[in-house]
């Protein structure tokens, strides 16, 4: 392979790795299938590396891990019941007591972790893509393929989930 | 703005991707609805505690130097190309313009078996990565109509995939891959302990009649074609086993189309 060109991967697109192998064990929660779709998203990239035309590797990167955890996903899916989660009612209403009132402080990071993972892998994403690797909403969009706007109700779904969950906790202790 | 609205955006304000108009009116209401100001408050708690440092995974160091090698590895790789055209560049400034076009037409019929030796590796790259990352098949089946069925979905052609798979072989099932910059369908069979991918795609109109063998980093290769279909058979089970495999391929591929 042309030696340059592995140059500038190394500089473009491997300085992304935390991000890509945060991603990836966030949406297997596991982390042996992370360092598998990890390393073979990476190779993937390498081998498509010539032909990438854009200026975001991040974002092309992260597009790369996410389609290859989602093929993985695919073939886990005993284990994950599929929710449409756009059509799937849950409105404000339902919420309109404030669900982010009980937590605010003293949270502890593995109950956090426990009930981010047990989000919808549709919501998880848009939330560790936000909340955990900075992104924007338009980044987002790319990465997750879907409009602006899907990301957008997605991100106030899940956190109304999550926070209706921790608040559960808090209550049931 | 009332306050139904404003629960509704909170999140997207607390990100900063509200539109400034939209920006503004919350803003206003927020200013005045000591509840939805705490919503506020407690959402952006909820924000700060998801993207604390230690929820976020750093890559191991063990996936890091595996990473580093893989690239290293592939860094080392011989590939053709390069020193050609480098060659051609430095004839260009030394040689006249008729040993120029010599050169040129030597060139043109380099490059086809060049482009073809890349598809062999690719196709070597696509076989080991099924196997390392223990990604062989997306449809897992031994029924062809139901690989074909699955694969038709996926591909803008319908692959042809034999009704008996040939003698000693069973067929594990099939996956959408990339080969030479193209989706092709993948068949994955497995017989007397090896895999063998059988990369099918549709061959471009006019293509010339191709049958190639390469042994690439240990793996046989065998890369041939009929009217109706290009083959690359890709295994470590030994070249004469691959061969065998491909040939029965391309004659009773031959009066198939996926068009």
């Amino acid at each position: 392979m042309d030696q340059e060109l592995v140059n500038r991967f190394r500089q473009k697109v491997l300085t992304h790795l935390d991000e890509a192998y945060n991603l990836a064990r966030w949406l297997t929660r596991d982390r042996h299938d992370a360092e598998d779709i990890v390393q073979e998203a990476c190779l993937r990239a390498l081998r498509g590396f010539g032909n990438f035309r854009g200026d975001d590797a991040r974002a092309w990167l992260l597009t790369i891990v996410r389609n290859t955890c989602y093929t993985w996903l695919k073939r886990q899916r005993t284990r994950d019941t599929a929710v449409d989660v756009d059509t799937d009612v849950d409105t404000v209403e339902s919420a309109s007591a404030d669900p982010f009132s009980v937590l605010s402080r003293n949270l502890q990071s593995e109950q956090l972790r426990a009930a981010v993972e047990d989000l919808p892998v549709e919501f998880r994403e848009v939330i560790v893509l936000k909340d955990l690797q900075g992104m924007s909403y338009r980044e987002i969009a790319k990465i997750v393929a879907v409009p602006i706007g899907t990301v957008m109700s997605r991100l106030a779904r899940g956190r109304r989930r999550l926070a209706e969950r921790l608040c559960a906790e808090k209550g049931a202790t | 703005m009332k306050c139904m609205e404003v629960l509704q955006l909170i999140s997207a304000y607390a990100d900063g991707e509200l539109d400034p108009r939209r920006r503004a009116d919350a803003e206003q209401h927020l200013r005045t609805c000591p509840n939805c100001a705490r919503a506020l408050e407690n959402l952006s708690a909820l924000k700060a505690a998801v993207g604390q440092e230690s929820l976020f995974h750093r890559t191991p160091d063990s996936l890091h130097s595996a990473i580093l090698q893989m690239v290293d590895e592939a860094a080392n790789e011989p590939t053709a190309a390069p020193p050609h055209t480098r060659q051609w560049r430095w004839a260009a400034g030394v040689i006249a313009t008729v040993v120029l076009i010599g050169i040129g037409i030597g060139a043109y019929s380099l490059m086809t078996p060049l482009k073809q030796k890349r598809l062999a590796t690719d196709a070597v790259w696509d076989h080991k990565r099924s196997l390392l990352a223990d990604h062989l098949v997306d449809v897992a089946s031994s029924d062809p109509k139901k690989v074909s069925g699955w694969l038709s979905g996926k591909l803008g052609f319908a692959p042809w995939v034999p009704d008996q798979p040939p003698a000693g072989y069973l067929l594990l099932g099939a996956r959408v891959d990339i080969l030479d910059g193209r989706e092709v369908a993948a068949l994955v069979y497995r017989g007397d302990g090896h895999v063998i991918n059988v990369f099918e795609w549709p061959p471009s109109p006019g293509a010339a009649a191709v049958q190639l063998n390469y042994q690439i980093q240990g793996f046989s290769v065998e890369l041939w074609n009929n009217p109706a279909w290009n083959f690359c058979t890709v295994s470590d089970a030994g070249a004469a086993s691959v061969q065998s495999l491909t040939n029965m391929f391309v004659i009773e591929g031959c009066s198939t189309t996926g068009r």
